[in-house]
Formats: C-alpha cells, sequence, structure tokens
C-alpha cells in the first residue's frame, strides 16, 4: 500500500508513521508538510491512501520559507484540487482541531466532516487525534481496514 | 384572523357582575385584567369610561400616563395578560382616550425633528421642555434628550445626563438598562454595526423570553422585519407613558400590515377605534388606508403637503428637473421628514445639475442629502455614506423617516427583490406620505391598485402621473408609448415597458427595452436598469452575457457592485461551468468581485484561483508572466488588465502547483507587475511602487537569513593577532623542549586507544611531563581566545546574536501572538491573562482561577526553560566551567595528544594556530550538531511536555475548544520555530554579503523586532539618505546595531500600547555615518534613578574593561554596539546617548565609515 502522509506536525506524524509501520508493515510512506507539497506529489504521483491534516501553511516550512499564508481547510483545498483533476485516491483527514477557521466560516468537525462527504466521493472520513488517547488508532485502523477489503 | 376562541358579548348582568366585583374586591389587578381578557373589542371600548373614571384603576391602565418625572416611569403594574390580539384592541382603546393629547404631540414632535433636521437646536431644546412639561417624560423624550444633548453639547453633557438617569435609586431597572443602551447608542462615535454587536451581545446573554424580545424591539429598531413576538412587545409596553404606548402601537400596526400576518383584522379595528377618537397623524392615516384599501382625504395639513408632493412627481415624471428642483426645495425644507421628497430633489439635480446643495446650511438634513446624493451616483464614497447613513438610522430610530431612509439603502444596495427587500420597502412607503403613487405597490390585486390610482385622481386632478401608473397597471404598451406620454423621457417610458414586459414573463422584450437605456446617456436609469438586465439575461438562459454584463458594468464603476446580483450569481456557476465559461476571463475577474465586497465571500477564494487556472490552461499557459497582451480589443484589454492587476497576486498564484516557494510566488508577482507597466501605463506608478514594495520584501528575507545563518561566528583573523603576542613565546620554547630527550623531562607514556572513530588505532601519549603541561597550556590559551575573546571569541557574537533577547523572544512571540503567555509584574508573578479570561463568564469564578493558575504555571514553565536553555544550554563548556553547557571545548588528553603527534620542527607558529584552530572548529562542528539535535528532539520534549500539562490543566473550561486549537496550533509552531531556531546553529559561510543600501539593516532589524514583539509596531519617522550603498560585509554589524537600539525602545520606552514611536536619522557627512534615534518615554518617574544607572553604564564604556561587559546578559546592550562598531566594523566609532527633557531618550552614534561606503 502507498500511502501520502501529509501532516506539518513532526510530534504527530512520527506518532502516526510508527502506527501505520504496526498495521500496514509493507506499506510505503511518503510525507508532504504543506498545500504546495502535498498536491505536488499527489498530481505526480499515484497513491492508495492520504492521510490529510486540514490546518497546514502553504509551503514546508524551513528555516529559508516561512511557509506562506497558513491556511485553516489547507485539506479541504487539497480535495477541491484533487477533485478538480480527477484524482480519486481514498482521504482521510486526521486533525488535532476540533472546530477550524474563525467568522462566518467557523465549523466543527462534525460539520466539516459532512460538507467534505457531500462534495467529495473519494473521502473516507475524519479522525480526531488526541496524542493522549489511542481512539484515533482504533478508528484509523478500522478505515484502513474497510479500503483493504475493498480492493 | 386569528384562530382563538371568539369571546362572546357579555350580558348586562354579567357587566353588573364585573362591576360588583370591582368595588368588593381588593385584588384589582385580577377583575381588570378579567374586563380587558374576557369581554369583545367593541363591548370594552363602550365600557371603558366607566372604569377608568375610578382612579383607583389608573395605575392598572395607564398608571401615570403624562410623568412628570422620569422616575415615574415604567412604576405601573402590568395586567394578566391574554393573547395578542386581545391586548392590541385594550391598547387602542386606552390610547384613544388621549387622542387630543397624541395629536398635539405629534405637532410637536415634527417641529423637535424638523428643527434638528436644520441644526436649530436651541429651537429643539425649546420643543423638547415644552413637550416634557405638557405630555411629560417618556422613553421618547429621554431619548431625543440624549440625541440632543449629544449634537448641541457634546458626548460629557449626554453621559452626564444618561448617568443621572441610570444612576438613581428611585429609578426602575428596566428604564435604567434602555437609557444606558440608548446613551451609547446616540454617541456619535460608535458605528451602527459595533452597537448592534454590543446590543446583540448583551441580549443574548439574557437568554429568549418576552422581555428580551421587547428590549430588542427597543434597541433594535432597524432590525423589525425579524420581530417575533408582538404579544411580549404591547405587554412590556403597557406600563410606558402613553406617548411610548402609541408610538409603539404604530409601528406594531405597521408591522401587520408590512407582513403576511393573521392579525389583519384586528388591527383594522384598532386602527378605526383610534381614527374615530380624531387622533390626527399621517402614520395613522396611511395604516387606516392600507386596511381599508382607501385614499381618505385625511387632515387638511398632510393633503396640503401631499398635493404638492404630487406636484413635485409631476414635474419629475414630465422630466422637468430644473422646476422639480425649484419646487421640491422649499417643500423639503419644510417637510424633511419624508425622505421621497428628499430622493426626487437629489434624482432632479443628478438629471440637471444646479448646485442647490451648495446653498444649503451645515445641517444634519444637508449631510443626509449629500449621503444619499453619494450612494444614487454610486461614487467611491458610497460604502462610507452608507455608514453614516446607517449609523443616523440608528440613532433616530423612533421616526418614521428613517424606515424610508432604510427603504432608499435596501433599494440601492439589494440585489434581488426578495423577502428581506421587500419588507423594507413596504415599510418605507408605509412610513411615508399618505398620498404617494407609489401607494399602490402596497397591494397585490391590479383592481385594489386600479382603485387606489383612481381615488387619489379623484383627489388631485389633471395628473400626468396618475394617468401613467394606470397605463402602467393596465400593462398598455401602445398607450405608454402614444402621444399622451410624449412629454416623459424615453428612458423613463423604456424602464416602464421593460417593467411590464418582465412582469408578464416575457424577458427578451424586456431586455430590449433596458439595453435601450443604456444608450441613452442617463446615469440613474442605467444604473437603475444593470440588475435588471443581468435578469433578463439570466432568464433567456444567456448566463455567459449576464456575467459578462456584470464584469463589464464594474469595470465601468467599481461602486456598482452594490446593485449587482454577484452572490446569486455566483451561486448558479456550478450548474454552467461549461468549457467557454472556463474560457471565459469574465468568470476568474466576477469571483474577485465577489471575495473583494462580500463577506459571505470568505472562502471563496480558492474558487477564484480555479477559475484563474482554467482561463490560463485554456490560453495554454502555466504562469501569468507568459501572456502577451496583444491584438485584443478595448473590453478584453480592460479584463486582462484587472485580471493581471488583482488576481494574478500572490494569494491567489499560491495556490498553484507550479510554484515551489513564496518567493518563486514573488518573483512572479514582479514580473507581472513589470508586465503591467508596459501595457497599463497609466497606473506605472503603483505597479513601480508593488516591484519596489516586493523586492524589498525579497531582500530583507535574505538579509534576515543571512543574519541567522551569520551567528555562529569568530573573528580568526582578530584572534590570529592577539595569539602572534601571548603564544609565540610559549610555542617557540615548546619548539625548544621538541630537542630534549623525553627521560629528560621525566615524561610518562601511555597507550591510548582511539576508538572506532580512528580504526581502534593505539597511540602512545605522554603523561604529565612539562613539555606536555607547556602544549596543554598553549592549547588551553588559543582554546580560551577562541571562545572567550571579547573582542572576537565565539561567546562574544553568541551573546549579541543568540542570547540577547532575540532566542527568547522568537519562541516567546509565538505563545504571545497565540495569547498564552504573559509578562511577569514588578512583584517577579505572572500577569492575569486577560485574553482569556474575559471569555468566561464572570460568576464562573472557579473556572477563572483554574484557568488563570494554569496560564501562570504555562508562562513561568515556559520561560524557565528559555532561561534554562539561554543560562545552561547554550554556554561554553571548558573543564571548569558550565558543566551543561552544549559548545563543548573541553580539551582532554587525546586532543593534546593528536596536536602534540602533529607537530614537527618544522611546523611554523601560524601552520600551528592552524592546526589547533582547525581543532577547535571540529569541536564547534561536534557542538553546534549536538545543539541542533537538541533543539529537535529533547528541547522540543520539553515545551511539549509543558503544552501536554497546559491541555490537561484546562480540560474542564468551558473554551476548551477554542483554547485547546490555539494551544495545538502554537505547539505546531513552537516546533517549526524549533527547527528555524536549530538552523541558527551553523558555522556563519564565508561567502560575502552583497552591497547594499544604508536602509536595508533597518528594514531587517525592524523585521527582527517585530518577530520577537508581535503585538508591538514601531513607528519610525525616519530620514535616511538611501542613496548611500555599504560594503556588503558590514550589513551584519549595522543589522545588530539597529537591532539592538529597536529592541531598546521596546524594552524600555514604559508605552504599553501597540505603537512605539522613534526618529530615526542616518546620515553621512562625508565619510561619518551619524545615526541619530529618539524615542519617548513614558512613566519616568524615577528619572533619578535612571540617570544614575545611566552614567555608570557611561563610566564602564569609557573605562577599559567595557568590552568584557559585552557577555554580560540583559542590559541595554551599549557594550555590544560599541564593540560591533569598533571590533567587527572595525571603526573609530562614538557612542552618546542620555535623556532628554525627561520624557525622551536619544542615542547618537557617530562613526567613520572610511573603506565601507562604495
Amino acid at each position: 500500500m502507498k500511502i501520502l502522509l501529509v501532516e506539518d506536525d513532526q510530534k504527530k506524524l512520527t506518532k502516526i508513521i510508527d502506527f501505520l509501520g504496526e498495521i500496514v508493515p509493507n506499506s510505503v510512506i511518503e510525507e508532504a508538510r504543506s498545500y504546495q507539497s502535498c498536491l505536488s506529489r499527489v498530481i505526480k504521483t499515484k497513491y492508495d491512501l492520504i492521510l490529510l491534516d486540514m490546518t497546514m501553511p502553504t509551503f514546508d516550512i524551513s528555516p529559508s520559507e516561512t511557509g506562506g499564508r497558513p491556511r485553516a481547510f489547507a485539506g479541504y483545498d487539497i480535495l477541491r484540487q484533487m477533485k478538480r483533476r480527477d484524482i480519486n485516491t481514498h482521504v482521510i483527514v486526521v486533525t488535532q482541531f476540533d472546530s477550524f477557521g474563525d467568522g462566518s466560516r467557523k465549523m466543527s468537525l462534525e460539520q466539516l466532516s459532512k460538507k467534505l462527504h457531500q462534495e467529495f466521493p473519494m473521502y473516507v472520513d475524519s479522525i480526531y487525534y488526541n496524542a493522549a488517547m489511542n481512539s484515533w488508532q482504533t478508528e484509523l485502523n478500522s478505515f484502513i481496514k474497510k479500503i483493504m477489503e475493498r480492493e | 384572523m386569528s384562530n382563538k376562541k371568539r369571546k362572546s358579548k357579555p350580558s348586562s348582568g354579567k357587566f353588573v357582575a364585573l362591576k360588583n366585583e370591582l368595588f368588593s374586591t381588593s385584588n384589582y389587578k385580577k377583575t381588570i385584567s378579567k374586563f380587558k381578557n374576557n369581554y369583545d373589542l367593541s363591548f370594552i371600548e363602550k365600557n371603558f369610561d366607566y372604569l377608568y373614571k375610578f382612579k383607583f384603576t389608573h395605575r392598572y391602565i395607564t398608571d401615570i400616563p403624562f410623568p412628570t418625572n422620569y422616575s415615574d416611569i415604567k412604576k405601573g403594574i402590568l395586567l394578566n395578560y391574554s393573547d395578542f390580539e386581545t391586548e392590541l384592541g385594550w391598547t387602542s382603546v386606552v390610547l384613544s382616550k388621549f387622542a387630543n393629547e397624541i395629536t398635539n404631540f405629534l405637532v410637536l414632535k415634527n417641529e423637535f425633528m424638523q428643527n434638528m433636521f436644520l441644526g436649530k437646536l436651541s429651537i429643539c431644546e425649546e420643543k423638547l421642555n415644552v413637550i416634557e412639561q405638557n405630555y411629560g417624560f417618556s422613553l421618547w423624550s429621554l431619548e431625543n434628550r440624549l440625541i440632543l444633548y449629544e449634537e448641541y453639547y457634546g458626548l460629557k453633557r449626554q453621559k452626564g445626563y444618561s448617568s443621572i438617569i441610570t444612576k438613581d435609586d428611585t429609578v426602575d431597572n428596566l428604564l435604567k438598562f434602555i437609557i444606558y443602551y440608548v446613551s451609547i447608542k446616540v454617541e456619535k462615535n460608535i458605528s451602527a454595526e459595533k452597537y448592534n454587536s454590543y446590543i446583540n451581545e448583551s441580549l443574548e446573554s439574557m437568554g429568549p423570553g418576552m422581555l428580551v424580545d421587547y428590549l430588542r424591539f427597543r434597541l433594535l429598531h432597524q432590525d423589525l422585519s425579524s420581530t417575533r413576538n408582538l404579544l411580549g412587545i404591547l405587554l412590556y409596553e403597557s406600563d410606558s407613558p402613553i406617548i411610548d404606548r402609541y408610538l409603539t402601537f404604530i409601528r406594531i400596526c405597521q408591522l401587520i400590515f408590512t407582513t403576511e400576518n393573521e392579525y389583519k383584522d384586528t388591527a383594522k379595528k384598532s386602527i378605526e377605534i383610534l381614527h374615530r377618537a380624531g387622533l390626527d397623524d399621517y402614520n395613522l392615516t396611511t395604516l387606516y388606508n392600507l386596511s381599508n384599501e382607501i385614499i381618505s382625504n385625511g387632515s387638511e395639513k398632510y393633503f396640503s403637503v401631499g398635493e404638492r408632493f404630487l406636484e413635485l412627481v409631476n414635474f419629475y415624471t414630465a422630466g422637468d428637473y430644473k422646476k422639480c428642483i425649484e419646487y421640491g426645495q422649499v417643500l423639503a425644507l419644510q417637510n424633511s421628514n419624508f425622505i421621497e421628497i428628499a430622493e426626487l430633489l437629489l434624482k432632479s439635480e443628478i438629471r440637471n445639475p444646479t448646485g442647490f446643495l451648495s446653498n444649503f446650511p451645515e445641517c444634519l438634513y444637508k449631510n443626509i442629502l449629500i449621503r444619499m446624493n453619494d450612494i444614487l451616483l454610486k461614487t467611491e464614497r458610497t460604502v462610507s455614506s452608507f455608514i453614516q447613513l446607517t449609523k443616523i438610522i440608528i440613532i433616530y430610530s423612533s421616526y418614521s423617516w428613517t424606515f424610508q431612509l432604510m427603504a432608499f439603502l435596501t433599494n440601492e444596495f439589494l440585489e434581488n427583490e426578495d423577502t428581506h427587500k421587500n419588507f423594507h420597502m413596504k415599510f418605507g412607503l408605509i412610513n411615508g406620505l399618505p398620498y404617494n403613487p407609489k401607494f399602490e405597490k402596497l397591494f397585490d390585486s391590479a383592481l385594489v391598485k386600479k382603485k387606489i390610482i383612481k381615488e387619489l385622481e379623484a383627489l388631485f386632478r389633471n395628473n400626468i402621473v396618475l394617468d401613467f401608473f394606470n397605463a402602467v397597471i393596465d400593462e398598455n404598451i401602445t398607450l405608454i408609448n402614444s402621444d399622451k406620454f410624449t412629454t416623459i423621457p424615453q428612458y423613463r417610458i423604456n424602464k416602464y415597458c421593460g417593467f411590464i414586459y418582465r412582469n408578464k414573463g416575457d424577458y427578451s422584450h424586456a431586455l430590449e427595452y433596458y439595453l435601450d437605456i443604456s444608450v441613452q446617456n442617463d446615469l440613474l436609469s442605467y444604473l437603475g436598469s444593470i440588475w435588471k438586465i443581468i435578469e433578463c439575461y439570466l432568464k433567456c438562459n444567456s448566463f455567459e452575457y449576464a456575467i459578462d454584463y456584470i464584469v463589464e458594468s464594474y469595470l465601468k464603476n467599481q461602486q456598482i457592485y452594490v446593485k449587482l446580483p454577484i452572490r446569486s450569481i455566483i451561486e448558479k456557476i456550478d450548474l454552467h461551468k461549461s468549457s467557454n465559461l472556463k474560457s471565459n476571463l469574465s468568470l476568474p475577474i466576477l469571483y474577485d468581485i465577489y471575495t473583494k465586497h462580500f463577506k459571505s465571500a470568505s472562502g471563496k477564494e480558492i474558487e477564484e484561483y480555479e477559475a484563474y487556472e482554467e482561463y490560463l490552461i485554456s490560453k495554454d499557459v502555466e504562469k501569468p508572466s507568459q501572456f502577451v497582451i496583444e491584438n485584443l480589443d478595448e473590453v478584453e484589454y480592460r479584463k486582462l488588465i484587472y485580471f493581471l492587476r488583482f488576481i494574478c497576486v500572490q494569494n491567489i498564484m499560491d495556490n498553484s502547483p507550479h510554484f515551489m516557494s513564496s518567493e518563486d510566488v514573488d518573483n512572479e508577482r514582479i514580473l507581472i507587475c513589470q508586465i503591467l507597466s508596459r501595457s497599463d501605463e497609466s497606473n506605472i506608478d503603483l505597479y513601480q511602487d508593488e516591484i519596489k514594495e516586493i523586492t524589498q520584501k525579497l531582500m530583507i528575507n535574505k538579509g534576515l537569513r543571512e543574519i541567522e545563518q551569520s551567528k555562529i561566528y569568530v573573528d580568526i583573523r582578530g584572534i590570529k593577532n592577539l595569539l602572534e603576542n601571548s603564544i609565540k613565546e610559549s610555542y617557540d620554547r615548546f619548539q625548544a623542549l621538541m630537542d630534549l630527550d623525553n627521560d629528560v623531562l621525566q615524561d610518562d607514556f601511555i597507550v591510548v586507544n582511539l576508538g572506532e572513530k580512528y580504526s581502534n588505532l593505539n597511540i602512545m601519549l605522554l603523561g604529565s611531563g612539562e613539555k606536555r603541561k607547556l602544549l596543554t597550556s598553549i592549547l588551553l590559551e588559543i582554546r580560551d581566545k577562541f571562545v572567550s575573546s571579547n573582542e572576537y571569541g565565539l561567546d562574544t557574537y553568541i551573546s549579541t546574536g543568540i542570547r540577547h533577547g532575540t532566542l527568547a523572544g522568537q519562541l516567546r512571540a509565538i505563545l504571545e501572538l497565540h495569547n498564552l503567555i504573559t509578562q511577569k509584574n514588578t512583584e517577579g508573578l505572572y500577569k492575569e491573562n486577560e485574553y482569556w479570561l474575559d471569555k468566561i463568564l464572570y460568576y464562573e469564578s472557579r473556572k477563572k482561577r483554574t484557568l488563570n493558575n494554569a496560564l501562570s504555571d504555562f508562562s513561568k514553565n515556559i520561560d524557565e526553560l528559555i532561561d534554562l536553555l539561554k543560562s545552561s544550554y547554550l554556554q561554553i563548556k571548558t573543564e571548569t566551567k558550565n558543566p551543561s553547557g552544549l559548545f563543548n571545548y573541553t580539551i582532554d588528553e587525546i586532543d593534546v595528544s593528536m596536536i602534540q603527534f602533529k607537530i614537527n620542527r618544522e611546523l611554523s607558529f601560524n601552520d600551528f594556530v592552524e592546526l589547533v584552530i582547525e581543532l577547535l572548529w571540529e569541536k564547534t562542528e561536534r557542538s553546534l550538531n549536538s545543539i541542533r539535535k537538541m533543539f529537535k528532539d529533547s528541547l522540543f520534549e520539553k515545551f511539549n511536555n509543558i503544552f501536554e500539562k497546559l491541555i490537561q490543566d484546562v480540560t474542564n473550561i468551558s473554551l476548551k475548544s477554542e483554547l485547546n486549537n490555539h494551544i495545538i496550533s502554537a505547539r505546531t509552531e513552537i516546533q517549526n520555530e524549533l527547527v528555524k531556531l536549530a538552523s541558527w546553529f551553523t558555522r556563519a559561510k564565508s561567502t560575502q554579503s552583497s552591497d547594499y543600501k544604508i536602509d536595508l539593516p533597518i528594514n531587517i532589524a525592524l523585521e527582527m523586532v517585530k518577530n520577537i514583539y508581535p503585538k508591538k509596531n514601531i513607528e519610525l519617522d525616519k530620514k535616511i539618505d538611501a542613496s548611500v550603498e555599504l560594503k556588503g560585509h558590514s550589513l551584519s554589524g549595522l543589522v545588530n546595531i539597529y537591532f539592538m537600539l529597536f529592541d531598546n525602545v521596546v524594552k524600555h520606552d514604559g508605552f504599553t500600547g501597540i505603537f512605539s514611536k522613534v526618529l530615526l536619522n542616518v546620515e553621512f557627512k562625508g565619510n561619518e555615518l551619524l545615526i541619530y534615534i529618539e524615542n519617548s518615554m513614558n512613566n519616568l518617574n524615577d528619572i533619578f534613578e535612571r540617570r544614575k544607572k545611566l552614567n555608570n553604564i557611561k563610566k564602564s564604556l569609557d573605562g577599559n574593561n567595557s568590552i568584557e561587559k559585552v557577555k554580560e546578559e540583559g542590559g541595554s546592550g551599549f557594550y555590544k554596539i560599541l564593540r560591533i562598531l569598533k571590533v567587527d566594523l572595525g571603526v573609530v566609532a562614538n557612542v552618546e546617548f542620555d535623556y532628554k527633557n525627561d520624557n525622551c531618550f536619544f542615542v547618537k552614534i557617530v562613526a567613520n565609515f572610511e573603506g565601507l561606503i562604495i
């Protein structure tokens, strides 16, 4: 299984990689840390699964790159670009936030997930990631199993 | 009619029983409530006088109808309530008993407002006094006194008056609440939006209920369309003075007739009761006419105004604008409260300018006219005029004309004929003159419309307008185009023909008429026809034409966006995404107009990008700079320029996979600006400025990176010079000792394994003999110079570039931006985190305490960790100092032996020094490696643990979601910052910086300060001779000097606000650079102490040991500045600083820059 893990939080990224190593030991995992690095990988490479963070910078942050503007809905923007380009890879959103955006755009994870289900057929579901609990692992395991059974 | 049970007329026996009950009971409230609630309206009307003649009943029915003191307001007893219809009928019966007083009050009220319009405020005050003397205090009178005081005497007097009421213990609390918010409402400096948010916040915190509905009605009048609970309003108004009860009664009846409402029959009966009582009010007349579907002649006064108004409409319709203005001016100045007169006057003036407005005296009315004019013409002041008028509407919301003004705004700003717009248009008409031909619009049936016009004709004969309206209602296109109406301008004929065809659903014919308007050179008709044209295009399925028309209209005048149906067309786009549309340049422009002007467009930027990308794909280019602008017609050219100028900007382009970094995107924008400079020469200055701005930003970023990468530095040349004097002799001695046998020197030999790194090589090492001691001491001395030389050593650079506030600042800045960290107060305790504590309700004190403790702990833990990092980890470790320091420069036996092995008799002193420095660089690299690793691993873990603790500590706080999101975002940002900070720990590259203009280091330093103090802003008043260029290698030094100067200002100026004001002069006189910086100081109570401290610094700067102070942490950084000037830049310099006038501080640097100037 070829997986793209899109995540700008190193701690969370490591935890997820470790867990993927346990549940899909032979998988190939590539990493992206921003909207742009995810988009360019998704356009060039075919993945079996994308684990997508929702809130990210535009570009990969490095000592010479501030990351551009932060995007509260980077994951949503990526899903839109995928849909426009007919990229149908399964996407699971894994996020540490339970609400997104502000002002009139503010929405809960539940509302966001509903919107994503409505707009994107390749969207599988959202997982709330909390490092102190292991419910995210159970959920992720279950979603990945379902995807593998379907394939 | 509602479904409630119809009340039957009581028999006379029952009434006798009620009378008896009245005299036998002490519970009057129950008995009078029974009378109000159990009998039908005609019975109540007939018998009310009997009941009211007993004074003891007054307290329950009217209390004091016209209170002589404001403290008597709202002191009555609320009767038991029944249903809305009963309450409305009851109110009308009660009010009918005061018809004369109300009529007379309305005359005075009108005079008061008319004088307010014209700015005759002393007359207003007289009128208000008369009103209060004759008709008592009321909510209306108190509100208008506050308005008058604010206008006439200013805020202080207004607030003084309101606080007398709100602090008076004898005043009813509800009245205090109302007055408190009215006083805010009438303030000149509060916007309508802000006031609305205050009041909404306050009412929402009270939860739902009838009282809240009443307060919403009272305090948010302009939001009447959402009024739900009419019963609550009547109920809570029932203990108000008669004046307020009447005004509210009228407003409620207006609401009933504006909306689809089940209470129209009861309202009609109630209005008739007041009409019969002879109450003379044009609002009541309108309601009477509306409920009876007639035009009655009403009172003489308003009939006469109506007659003159119709005359005005005649002139206007016939296109005789000059006459309309002559006639209308007089009418308007006498009847400013009829906005329809003002509108006709302004529309005539636009079509036939006479300049009449400039002759008007400065007053509220003139202000309204000017604002309306801006809006009609869609000038650049359209939006600000809208905001101004909305504020006026809120202030004067107890007046009917504000609803007309609201209707005007709605008509001018709302694109669609939706329910909201229909409500305001109708509500405006109901509040207008009873004799407006447009009155027919309040009815749906064509028959009733015709009846209304006919009745108007009967009252006002020979009126072309009414004839014309008749033809329009008959949809008689032939008649409208006939000779009968030749005096009417063609654009008006077209407008109504278009209207008729639209109503019939014949959109293609309607479109012809509307399109014809745009060639007739009448701006108002053109503006009025735009959205109708678009609607016709849409109805005719010409979607692309509609979009093109919107965009082309917008490009002609951007202010007309308020009239364009942008939102609704955007919603339809998905359904029409044909390939033609994808290649249509209008589409991205449409999205841009939407995102630029509409709050609801938030989040649509991605769709704007998609339209941008589709267009690029259709033109077979990846980046906008690849466009060639040639062979375009005027319309396409304007669209393309707009596209490049406003859409091909960083925030859109950064969505494209063709750009890999922020810098890429910025460079593309520069290329676009270059194209625009060539193709849109009229705006060349704007494009050149933008190029300059982006270039400067890129240079600052580059400079910042260079500075960050140059923090680990040792001035080897300087070190070598120092060594020449102190070590050379020792080295020569060591060379001499080399000639002697080891036995002579009694050295011990030991075998040492060098370990895996050196392939387990065994070497013989010297023991503790004299020769070895000498070499060790030489190595230690070189090491000490390398790391600790005050002028050239590593620790000096670490202290200046890293430990001097920058590192702590960079980390703290993130937490400050998320409001997670506070500063310590003078007692060393962390200040309360007001940002988050204010979000918890005031009565949840336990939660506040828990949160405050959690955040204080967090601040403390973070500061301790940063302190540990600075004072322990980022220190130079030697055999005797700083055992936890990660800059590990301990020299061990292996090091000594390695060097000793490499020394032979041919090795010169210089080569020997190189050898040792190479060893020290190796140690530096190893140290930097472990520091970088420490930043990314253990330090991050430590930060993470502090964050985890905070998350745990705030688990049970109600703000959890919002706070949690901030904590998590801050944690990720700290992680990235640690990676960035880790990159500072890299040996400075020897590559030369490019030469630069002298403002560059200032801008870089400002950027550094901004990164460290995100909530502070240095407002720089600068005079800089920017033409001078300096050599690249001096950049880092100057950046550090400016940084320390700005850092000093922010840290020590004593201002707690956002801005620190700084005056900066930088000039060259020959080779001499003069930097003069001055800033204001706040709170200099301790000036004596400060001067003393400053004098000490001055003395020690003059002394020999000033350089020693360089590595000391904290303080003002003057030692560091002096060292940079003298050592890094190698210039002769003088630094002066002092307090000036006891409220100012200055620093003056004079330095000879010979050799550094290009």
